[in-house]
């Protein structure tokens, strides 16, 4: 378990950490060495970007014991004890490369180093994991994405860090730059440098970690020496090991009705696979995957939004076919979208929660140009019985609800539309459990009527209980798809985490 | 990026002062009560302060500033800025006086043609900022170049003796009477602007259309609202309704000139936010309407109390800072990543 | 035209040179007959202007903006007249001390009030434009003369050679030195992405909090400029001041959304209004042309280079 007895750079016990209601991190514990790549493993919200970022020392943890130790070295003047890169790619696009690299190095005047030190140490570091000389005063915006994030390496490296966070930092990375980071990697790891490591990918985690970390609902529920580890021992921790407990009530998978959306060819971005699906009347769709890899972008590109090339169409059923190239038009033909982030991307904080939910259908109420405000209580008041939505008075601000209640205000914005095809971005995230069991209610209720549902969940429990099919999203594009027998916890996060990828692309 | 779900709020029981604090968001009550504080003051302070005249001038003034001010108010809502307020004022009274008093043209001709001009000049301003993402502050201060510029040129660089139309200045004149009322006809222009503002952001389809393009452009553009069209629209109506108070001053003060407009550009946007209309979409005009008053009370008292022009604008500087302090702070960049 | 567009987009301070350029070539065509003296002349005349476009940059820069730049310079013209030359202060080593830490003082306090409280930067200086135009008007109700030989000397020539070009490099000179310290690195990121800057540990804060700070010296340079041109107090400009200061910083390529640009641009756009009007007056043209355009080159420059940066700083969705 010891590597080698090497001094412990990190240290935290027991932390916790809530954002409002939601309890992020309830307990959790790490320690990292020098001289050790230390994985951190969970599926979405199981609380280890938080974990992460208290480890960055971005967020200060509600409670529990935070230690660094650095590791003593008379070290230059960038020296920083932790340096961290994530996955968002954080280049400032108007600078140069090398002012990249030795962005935030220096405090407010303070030049610590000479100029000339700084380039060859940018130089240096950047050749190794590029594997050419870049021209360290071109702009960093002409690079490629990969290229970018190897410039936030290159930031890190370049502070000499006693312990360095990699949050899904290699999801940017070209394959073969990838591997330049990891060689380098495991020389620092030599010399003593401790490293947190988040990736998305099974093999990378297995093929570099010392010792991995599970993570399950906050909690650290186990760590594990990579020699005892395998991907499966790995999947059941992060389960739970629970069997899979499909609902009873749960109808059989869906005998397809007749498709009403369909995807041809549909890149999500310019290096992507190609993707090919069609969405049928009457089925619940589930749309999984570690965050970041594409889903939401799928949600949009069906919505006409966004795609790099391709197309997607909408079959009336009868015979009118659309190519759906905008919102408008999606929207115009039947299909709704419903954003993820309630409060950037749906809900009108300003408004009152009839008016938020009238807002896709003003017309209905306008009568000689004025809103009849009892038109659009009628209105609402049946949606508000359908949905269970429990309000005060309708004239109360959106923002006096709760989450479950705002969300199903929202999803009564888009149902007043009579969308015949649905796409939901995690409806249910950060919302109560009574709300949730509503939603999954209306959503088979709807379905049952004939409508076609498209759903991005972040929940394991809701891939297995309220879908009919799920397909799994890697890198933008579609990795594989589970339905009846093959839906099973295992199968899913296996497919997560890339297990049982054949040679990456 | 994060794990963790937005902060839900919680539906909180009621209490009373959970009540309380949301009809403060919802009315202006906080402006209310300080017009009303500070009007008392002026009446116990101030003698001839609560006289009908006193009362009368400091109505007109009002209106004129508030007037100037509603175009402001539609602006922020939407998140943006008019800083060609105050050049289209100047504009439109130079324009007024000049077609009328130099070029002859009849009433109605006058005013259509100047309200046309403004609303093109601010159709043009929120397409501009809205299509190419510049900045409004200069795009408008740009383009309230040009309007004075323009303004200038149709009229031949104007001339002081350009008069503007006789009936327009017994608009707002202390002694006008309106169909028997003892107020100018301009204050009842004004509450008449008051009402159909406020039934156009609360009653219309455009009006729940700015609050949500306001509130997040981005959600408005999600709910398929055409953001586009609302800030022409908007900038186009804050114009046009710049160029009304042109017109109203140009009879009030007989004729237009380039500087005209210019108090009433940094005085309406102190209104603006003095009432506590935000740039994210929170406030109407009746606030703005409230700060107006609240505004030409303290400037009257202060002028009372023998403070100065310069004085007062410190004064200004000063209570605009505090009034502002409690509300409308940026998130802290730590937070954001 | 790539390479235009890229050329643009690396300096975007090209355009205003470029005009800036081409309006000299035209006003020497145009005044043929204007003795070489003359032109020294002009550089005096733009002096005022060029320091309110400089000092109204380095804010800009970091995202931010200072409205109160052109009641700064007022502020200092008049402190100089109406308090320090009556009480007997007119040495240049008591009065460019006095003035330019009265300079770095109001910066400050803007600084503050943005940086440190986070108050909108437009709503915080906008309330300090109104104080300073009150303490101006209160210490100078009436224009008033005033001026002493070596205050005047700034605006004069030795030779051929302006001294006034003197003095408008001494902002560059400071942004020279600042240049090779972080500083004006950090403030750029703090201004183009100030999310990655504060991830990468640039301390964004205090790095806007000086860009107004450092507006404020330059501005208060420029009240000494002010004053040796009018040779006397003038309260009434100080807000025409400040819009056509930020003209000159939208027309010199520099980004109202922060991280772009530089103080040449906005000297350069400086010199694009004032030879216009320069140009203008010496054709007879009739003055009424002048605002529009200015109005016309203002939103033109604001477009262009908001186009240039569309396609750039596009994130993933989140």
């Amino acid at each position: 378990m010891n590597p080698g007895g090497a001094p412990i750079l990190l240290s935290c016990t027991e932390i916790a950490k809530s954002f409002g209601p939601t309890r992020a991190l309830v307990e959790a514990s790490l320690e990292v060495r020098g001289g050790e790549v230390h994985a951190i493993l969970g599926e979405n919200g199981s609380g280890k970007s938080t974990l992460v970022k208290i480890v960055a020392q971005m967020q200060r943890p509600d409670s529990g014991a935070l230690v660094v130790t650095p590791r003593g070295r008379s070290l230059g003047p960038a020296h920083r004890t932790v340096a961290t890169v994530f996955q968002e790619v954080l280049v400032v696009t108007g600078q140069s490369i090398v002012e990249n690299v030795w962005l935030g190095a220096d405090g407010v005047f303070g030049s610590p180093l000479p100029r000339r030190a700084k380039r060859r140490a940018a130089a240096e570091i950047l050749h190794r994991l590029c594997g050419r000389e870049l021209d360290l005063d071109a702009p960093v915006a002409r690079l490629s994405l990969s290229d970018q994030q190897a410039c936030c390496i290159a930031r890190a490296l370049v502070r000499e860090p006693d312990l360095l966070v990699l949050d899904e930092a290699t999801s940017a990375l070209d394959l073969q730059t990838r591997d330049r980071f990891f060689d380098l990697l495991r020389e620092l790891r030599a010399d003593g440098m401790g490293t947190v490591f988040i990736s998305h990918r099974m093999d990378e985690l297995l093929g570099l970690s010392d010792r991995i970390t599970v993570m399950k609902a906050g909690r650290t529920i186990a760590t594990v020496d990579r020699l005892q580890a395998t991907a499966d021992t790995l999947v059941r921790l992060m389960t739970g090991g629970t069997r899979d407990e499909r609902t009873a009530d749960r109808k059989p998978p869906a005998i397809a009705g007749r498709p009403v959306l369909r995807a041809d060819d549909l890149r999500l971005t310019r290096s992507s696979a190609p993707i090919d699906l069609a969405l049928h009347a009457g089925e619940i769709v589930g749309v999984a995957g570690l965050e970041g890899h594409g889903q939401e972008r799928l949600l949009l590109a069906l919505w006409g939004e966004g795609a790099q090339s391709g197309s997607v169409t909408r079959l009336d059923g009868t015979k009118r076919v659309d190519r759906l190239r905008s919102p408008r038009q999606a929207a115009r033909s039947g299909v709704a979208y419903v954003p993820r982030d309630r409060r950037k991307a749906s809900i009108f904080a300003p408004l009152s929660i009839v008016e938020n939910f009238a807002v896709t259908t003003l017309r209905a109420d306008t009568r000689l140009g004025l809103i009849s405000p009892k038109r659009r209580a009628r209105r609402f008041r049946g949606f508000q019985e359908r949905l269970a939505i429990r309000l005060g008075r309708q004239e109360d601000a959106i923002t006096t609800l709760s989450g479950g209640n705002q969300q199903k205000a929202i999803l009564a914005r888009w149902l007043a539309t009579e969308p015949e095809v649905l796409l939901l971005n995690d409806p249910t995230r950060g919302i109560d459990h009574g709300a949730k069991n509503d939603i999954y209610d209306l959503l088979r209720g709807l379905a049952a009527e004939g409508a076609a549902i498209a759903m991005l969940s972040s929940e394991l429990e809701e891939h297995l209980t309220v879908m009919d099919r799920v397909i799994v999203m890697r890198e933008n594009s579609v990795f594989a798809e589970f339905s009846g027998d093959s839906l099973t916890r295992e199968n899913l996060v296996s497919a997560f985490f890339g297990v049982g990828e054949e040679v990456p692309a | 990026m994060t794990d963790t779900a937005p902060a839900a709020a919680d539906t909180t029981s009621p209490t009373r002062t959970h009540r309380f604090t949301r009809s403060l968001k919802r009315y202006p009550i906080v402006q209310a009560a300080a017009l009303v504080v500070v009007f008392l003051i002026g009446v116990l302070t101030l003698d001839g302060f609560g006289t009908g005249r006193s009362i009368t001038n400091i109505l007109i003034t009002a209106s004129f500033l508030g007037i100037a001010a509603a175009g402001q108010t539609l602006v922020a809502l939407v998140g943006g800025i008019d800083m060609s307020i105050g050049a289209v004022i100047s504009a439109s009274a130079i324009l007024t006086s000049y077609l009328y008093g130099g070029l002859g043209w009849p009433d109605v001709a006058v005013f259509s043609f100047v309200l046309v001009f403004a609303l093109l000049l601010g159709a043009a301003n929120g397409y501009i900022g809205q299509r190419f993402g510049a900045n409004p502050l200069i795009v408008t201060l740009g383009s309230g170049f040009v309007a004075v510029g323009l303004a200038q040129v149709i009229s031949g660089g104007g001339s002081d003796s350009v008069k503007a139309p006789e009936w327009l200045g017994m608009l707002s004149r202390p002694v006008s009477t309106t169909f028997g009322l003892p107020v100018p006809p301009i204050v009842v222009i004004w509450i008449a602007l008051i009402v159909i503002v406020m039934v156009m952001l609360t009653s219309t389809p455009f009006g729940k259309r700015i609050y949500a393009t306001g509130a997040s452009a981005n959600a408005a553009r999600l709910a398929l609202i055409s953001v586009r069209w609302v800030w022409v629209l908007v900038f186009g109506l804050s114009s046009v309704l710049a160029a009304f108070a042109g017109i109203l001053l140009a009879g009030f003060a007989g004729s237009g000139n380039t500087t005209l407009g210019d108090p009433y550009l940094f005085l309406g946007l102190a209104a603006v936010i003095v009432g506590g209309t935000t740039l994210d979409g929170r406030g109407d005009y009746l606030r703005t309407a409230l700060a107006a008053l609240l505004l030409v009370v303290v400037q009257t008292i202060l002028v009372g109390f023998g403070f100065t022009n310069a004085d007062r604008q410190i004064i200004f500087g000063l209570l605009l800072l505090v009034a502002v302090a409690g509300y409308i702070r940026q998130p802290r960049l730590r937070d954001l990543i | 035209m790539t390479g235009f567009r890229a050329a643009l987009v690396r300096r975007p301070y090209l355009i205003a040179v470029v005009l800036a350029a081409i309006l000299l070539a035209v006003n020497v065509v145009a005044m043929p007959s204007a003795a070489a003296s003359y032109w020294p002349g002009l550089i005096a005349n733009l002096a005022p202007l060029a320091f309110v476009a400089i000092a109204s940059t380095p804010s800009v820069l970091g995202g931010g903006i200072d409205l109160s730049i052109g009641p700064q310079v007022v502020l200092s013209n008049i402190v100089i007249v109406m308090v320090l030359l009556p009480a007997g202060i007119d040495s240049p080593w008591a009065v460019i001390p006095i003035v330019l830490a009265l300079g770095i003082l109001i910066g400050t306090i803007n600084g503050v009030l943005v940086a440190l409280l986070r108050f909108p930067a437009m709503i915080a200086t906008l309330c300090v434009m109104f104080v300073l135009i009150g303490i101006a008007q209160r210490l100078a109700p009436q224009p008033a003369g005033g001026s002493t030989p070596w205050i005047e000397f700034l605006t004069s020539r030795a030779g051929l050679f302006p001294i006034a070009a003197l003095v408008i490099a001494v902002p560059f000179a400071v942004w020279l030195v600042l240049r090779r310290t972080s500083f004006v690195r950090n403030l750029l990121a703090a201004g183009g992405d100030p999310i990655a800057a504060t991830s990468a540990g640039v301390p964004v804060s205090a790095v806007r909090l000086l860009s107004y700070t450092l507006g404020g010296l330059f501005a208060s340079i420029g009240g000494l400029m002010l004053t040796s041109l009018l040779r006397s107090a003038d309260a009434s400009q100080a807000s025409t001041l400040v819009l056509i200061g930020l003209a000159a910083v939208a027309l010199g390529g520099t980004a109202f959304t922060g991280g772009r640009g530089g103080l040449l641009g906005s000297l350069a756009g400086a010199l694009c209004i004032f030879l216009i009007q320069n140009l203008l007056t010496a054709l007879s043209v009739p003055a009424v042309w002048i605002n529009v355009i200015y109005g016309l080159l203002l939103v033109g420059s604001v477009v262009l280079s908001a186009s240039l940066l569309s396609q750039k700083n596009v994130r993933q969705p989140v």
